[in-house]
């Protein structure tokens, strides 16, 4: 009889003892063990909508499921598609609608061709942005396994393919209670191994897409009359990251967690899609010639997150957070969010989403390389226009609402707006939308 | 600049907000393994739905330069 039944057996006593041993000292950011959720078998679905304004759609379908295979062990399996489609800032100089002056050949994201001059023959269509379509299935396995009474380890790897994307990745992390386990002490490692691969091939970095009529005086560029692209084959980069954290409880109600992470990344960090504009100031900043843009090839990062639950009472919890992230690149960023949960009743929640951040711009962010009055520019060492790279602030505001489903489910639903400014790139704000399903089943 | 100012007003806000919270209203307290029943539940955990966690993870890192504090790995993209 027992045999028979060792998952309910396993349940009661894992609720027995649940608020006595196991649940809150074992929880980081990455795992989360508590009573409830020591059943069989989860299912979580997703189905979430992006949409910006006159940009850039996404819709993500995300399924995970984690199995526990006993007291020490669990999998999990996460399996994501993305559809992507739209039109993303190109880097070239921004004219608020068409103004070819020349055709300009462009290979996008989804691999496909198209001529600038004729897409910006309709003034509802822009040059300073390329059209793409693209599609994501991405896969993640992760093990975890209880070494000792008082630590743990979690190992994962996953793969991402795009059309012109191709993503491996591998991770592992040792997390170790002490302190009556109030304290939780996490160190981990992962590695990625990304290949750039667009249906063109990887461009030079500052070669040229294009040039207008107009002489210029580039002595560094081999010949612009000459459309002179260069192309190579698909280009490699990895990253590697390592990561600190702690994780303790500070009362009966307040639970937060510290991390520090190191991020390197070396190989092909230039975007293939971004380009730059060549303009001369003397004749408002009229386009001259198109370039590629050109990043280092290594970029070291790091940042040190905090994070914070308190519950505030039986109908509010808060969750807070903050980021500071610096990099070789001379980017800061500042990132802070909240969330508050408030319970209507025993069964469905509201919960008020605000998050801020602010971040510098790389050193090498240019928003066009402007020639001087006899038509010179020097050559930059790397240079990009790439709004992401540029000053920027955003800001997201939303609500969600959560309802338990039955004895073992729930759901969600939210909807978001997020809101941002550019300063230096020259870009108008952007505004995008996030619409969000959540389903979670226990078997 | 004007972007760090509007932005920097709001951080500071927030940043006041989080620490006033965790200063005022939350003394360090020795609790013992019995008295965390409050934290065991699934609202208080530090990532209350992992794959709302992720989505968001997934939009902020295409479209911001600053990336990752919550852990390591995880699949790239060639996002736009």
């Amino acid at each position: 009889m027992q045999l028979k039944h060792p998952k309910s057996i396993r349940r009661q006593l894992t609720i027995a003892t649940s608020s006595l041993l196991v649940a809150a000292p074992l929880q980081s950011t990455a795992v989360e063990t508590s009573a409830d959720q020591m059943d069989d078998i989860t299912v979580e679905i997703s189905r979430l909508y992006y949409s910006e304004d006159d940009r850039v759609t996404v819709n993500k379908t995300q399924t995970l499921i984690t199995n526990e295979l006993s007291e020490d062990n669990r999998i999990k399996v996460n399996v994501t598609y993305d559809t992507m489609s739209g039109a993303s800032p190109n880097g070239r100089i921004y004219t608020g609608g068409g103004d070819a002056s020349g055709t300009v050949a462009v290979t996008t994201a989804s691999g496909f061709s198209f001529n600038a001059a004729n897409n910006a023959s309709s003034a509802s269509k822009k040059t300073w942005q390329t059209p793409f379509s693209d599609n994501r299935i991405a896969a993640n396995a992760e093990w975890e396994t209880s070494l000792t009474r008082l630590s743990k380890a979690v190992l994962s790897g996953g793969a991402s393919f795009e059309n012109d994307y191709e993503s491996y990745n591998t991770s592992g992390r040792l997390l170790w209670d002490f302190n009556q386990r109030r304290t939780t002490l996490t160190g981990g490692v992962g590695y990625n191994s990304d290949t750039v691969k667009p249906a063109a091939g990887v461009p030079e970095g500052l070669g040229e897409l294009w040039c207008g009529t107009i002489a210029i005086d580039l002595d560094w560029l081999s010949s612009c009359a000459d459309h002179d692209q260069v192309f190579f084959k698909p280009a490699n980069k990895t990253v590697l990251d390592y990561f600190f954290g702690i994780t303790q409880v500070w009362n009966r109600n307040t639970l937060f967690q510290v991390n520090y992470s190191q991020s390197t990344e070396s190989g092909y960090l230039t975007d293939p899609y971004k380009q730059i504009s060549v303009v001369d100031p003397a004749f408002g900043n009229q386009e001259l010639a198109i370039l590629y843009e050109k990043r280092p090839d290594s970029r070291s990062t790091q940042s040190l997150f905090f994070k914070a639950v308190n519950v505030m009472s039986k109908k509010t919890t808060a969750y807070l957070s903050y980021r500071y992230f610096w990099d070789d690149w001379e980017i800061q960023a500042h990132t802070a969010g909240a969330r508050f949960r408030f319970n209507l009743g025993s069964k469905s929640y509201i919960q008020p989403h605000f998050r801020v951040s602010y971040q510098t711009a790389a050193s090498f962010s240019s928003s066009y390389i402007s020639v001087d009055d006899s038509g010179f520019a020097t050559e930059p060492q790397y240079i990009s226009a790439d709004h992401r790279l540029s000053e920027q602030g955003t800001v997201t505001a939303g609500i969600k609402y959560g309802r338990k489903l039955g004895k073992f489910g729930k759901f969600g639903a939210r909807v978001e707006q997020m809101q941002h400014k550019y300063s230096n790139n020259i870009l108008p704000d952007m505004k995008a939308w996030i619409v969000q399903f959540l389903l979670s089943m226990r078997f | 600049m004007q972007i760090k100012n509007k932005i920097g007003v709001i951080l500071n806000f927030a940043l006041s907000g989080i620490f006033i919270l965790l200063t005022v209203g939350c003394a360090y307290e020795p609790v013992k393994p019995w008295q965390r029943g409050v934290l065991a539940a699934d609202s208080a955990q530090l990532v209350p739905d992992t794959l709302e966690n992720e989505s968001d993870e997934h939009i902020y890192f295409s479209k911001e330069a600053a990336k990752g504090g919550q852990g390591v790995g995880g699949g790239g993209c060639g996002c736009n």
